[in-house]
């Protein structure tokens, strides 16, 4: 009799709780699938001459994401219908405040369309440098 | 570089690193499949990417990862063979109730923290391409893994294999390996479904078939190889061709059939004949390679894969800590309160729990299944890879702590330290130890 209690309390009671768990869990939303290639709608997502991205990849950790423009990894976070992500300056062959300086994208999503959309600016932090207006498209799953 | 001479410059170096590396950790009284986990940690972006960028760029082009991936995945194919080999139904019988509540505990207790971690972690950490019954039931069958190869090695490293502790460790890690390998089945089989490939029922319906068949039909079938083991008194080639051929043609059967293809690998070493002598003289064929050459590869192209630096910031340390945390107090927890209030003593129970957390590289294994399936994101993979480096290299210090040698009870000498020693070597050579 005290076996069949020991049992019940180290496995009857944590498989119920598992699926009391699962039936809550279903209740939960977990952030929009962005990870993958995005291509640029139009022209270069260019912020020198010679930059020539024609595409951005996002690679996603739920609301963390990391966006990879050319030669360039940014790290930020989704919230809401937007992504805020930025790296600091780094070092690259090609000279030039707005190539190797601070570099900062600021977009917006549109969650309901298919494929999904997003637009927004995509901009170096130094003076002098113009932001980029551009909007993409979402091509195919990245393949995390 | 031409393709095939960086495929082996890169073979090379891992080769090297897994070797230099792990004995540097059994220099620490660590398994050595420990360091090897390391090393492949180094050659990856978390390290040797961060501190020579170039070097690592040249030396894994991510163009050339391909033919690293492939050659590792064969070698997983066959190490998943060895580990359901070495897996004898023997170790599972008569093991009494302590065994049975304790291996059922270990696997549901880290189960259910598991999934209850998933509550917290999947609307941070995951995203709406992965259903939260598929995010928990895989987070729950990684908690509740227990890493049977490295088991088996700390305890004939430590001649614990006949004692109390070490008969009902190994029969509760021999339980766990085939219910995590079933749950994990289970839960590609869930994912996948919702993307691509055969219905859940037809997966489902035929994997149920399968390993039916499997044990019923090609079980049978495979005593015939014992046989012919006994008249030549060796595996001949011939003989292990064929074996082979059963291992891959059941990872193949598996991958078709939706499950995965190591599930595959893994039950056709669990149908092979369990005669001693022809389980050692097969192991002994393939291990070496597999331990030397092969594994090391996985665990480099694992290293390749896991990027330390996502988990950054006080939140994603946080939320790594909180799954290290739930994995141990599931692991180690559930094990010894199992094995205290079924009758083992304080000491016993705690050491039971801590030889049911290590988690070693069937963790990882079952890590790299998640991230190809899209099932856990790249910043969860990596804190789950540090949870299983963190949990398995905790396993020595924890058992010397908990469990010292001077009061380890054996039953063939108590208190003779040769005659311990000789046990230990007789151990390991009653059960090959493939890492």
């Amino acid at each position: 009799m005290k076996y069949v209690a020991v049992y019940l309390l180290l496995v009857g009671v944590p498989a119920a709780g598992l699926a009391a768990s699962l039936r809550a869990g279903n209740r939960l939303h977990a952030p929009p699938h962005l990870s993958g290639e995005w291509r640029v709608e139009g022209m270069p997502l260019a912020l020198d001459e010679g930059d020539t991205a024609g595409a951005l990849s996002i690679s996603q950790s739920g609301e963390h994401v990391e966006v990879v423009v050319g030669p360039r990894t940014l790290r930020g976070r989704f919230a809401g219908d937007s992504v805020a992500a930025s790296r600091g300056a780094m070092r690259m062959d090609e000279k030039g405040p707005c190539v190797s300086g601070a570099v900062r994208l600021d977009v917006r999503v549109d969650t309901a369309a298919r494929p999904m959309r997003l637009w927004g600016t995509w901009r170096a932090d130094e003076a002098g440098c113009e932001p980029v207006r551009f909007a993409a498209t979402q091509a195919a799953d990245g393949g995390r | 570089m031409p393709r095939l001479g960086l495929l082996l410059v890169q073979i090379a170096v891992v080769v090297i690193a897994a070797r230099v590396v792990g004995l540097l950790f059994r220099r620490i009284r660590q398994p050595q499949v420990m360091g090897e986990m390391v090393a492949g940690i180094l050659l990856g972006p978390s390290f040797l990417g961060a501190v020579a960028p170039g070097l690592a760029a040249r030396l894994f082009p991510p163009a050339s990862l391909g033919f690293l991936n492939s050659i590792s995945q064969v070698g997983l194919l066959v190490f998943m063979f060895l580990v359901g080999l070495e897996l004898n139904p023997r170790l599972l019988r008569g093991r009494g109730y302590t065994a049975v509540v304790t291996s059922h505990a270990s696997i549901v207790v880290p189960f259910f923290l598991g999934s209850l971690l998933s509550l917290r972690l999947y609307p941070r950490l995951s995203d709406a391409s992965v259903t939260f019954t598929g995010f928990a039931l895989f987070m729950g069958a990684a908690m509740s893994v227990t890493a049977f190869p490295v088991l088996a090695r700390i305890l004939a490293e430590r001649g614990l294999m006949r004692t109390r502790v070490g008969t009902v460790a190994i029969a509760c890690a021999a339980v766990d390996d085939v219910t995590a390998w079933c749950i994990l089945a289970v839960v590609v089989a869930i994912v996948r479904a919702t993307g691509h490939g055969l219905p859940p029922w037809m997966t489902v319906a035929g994997s149920g078939v399968y390993v039916v068949a499997m044990i019923f039909v090609v079980r049978r079938a495979l005593a015939l190889l014992e046989r012919r083991y006994e008249q030549n008194g060796r595996v001949t080639q011939d003989m292990l061709g064929v074996i082979l051929l059963v291992a891959l043609a059941s990872a193949w059967a598996t991958e078709a059939l939706g499950v995965h293809a190591l599930f595959g690998a893994f039950l056709a070493g669990v149908v092979m004949p369990k005669g001693e002598g022809f389980v050692h003289a097969l192991t002994g064929k393939l291990e070496d390679v597999t331990v030397v050459l092969l594994l090391p590869l996985f665990f480099a192209f694992t290293g390749l894969r896991t990027r330390i630096g996502l988990v950054e910031g006080a939140e994603m340390w946080g939320y790594c800590g909180l799954i290290v945390l739930v994995a141990v107090a599931g692991k180690f927890g559930g094990s010894a309160l199992a094995a205290r209030l079924t009758g083992m003593n304080g000491r016993e129970a705690a050491a039971i729990g801590a030889l049911m957390n290590t988690r070693g590289l069937m963790e990882l294994v079952i890590l790299n299944i998640g991230l190809d399936i899209g099932v856990i994101s790249p910043a969860v993979f990596a804190m789950m890879v540090l949870m299983a480096l963190a949990t398995t290299f905790m396993t020595s210090p924890l058992l010397e702590l908990v469990y010292p040698a001077r009061l380890i009870r054996h039953p063939d000498a108590p208190g003779d330290t040769a005659a311990g020693d000789a046990s230990a070597a007789a151990e390991e050579e009653d059960l090959r130890l493939i890492v």
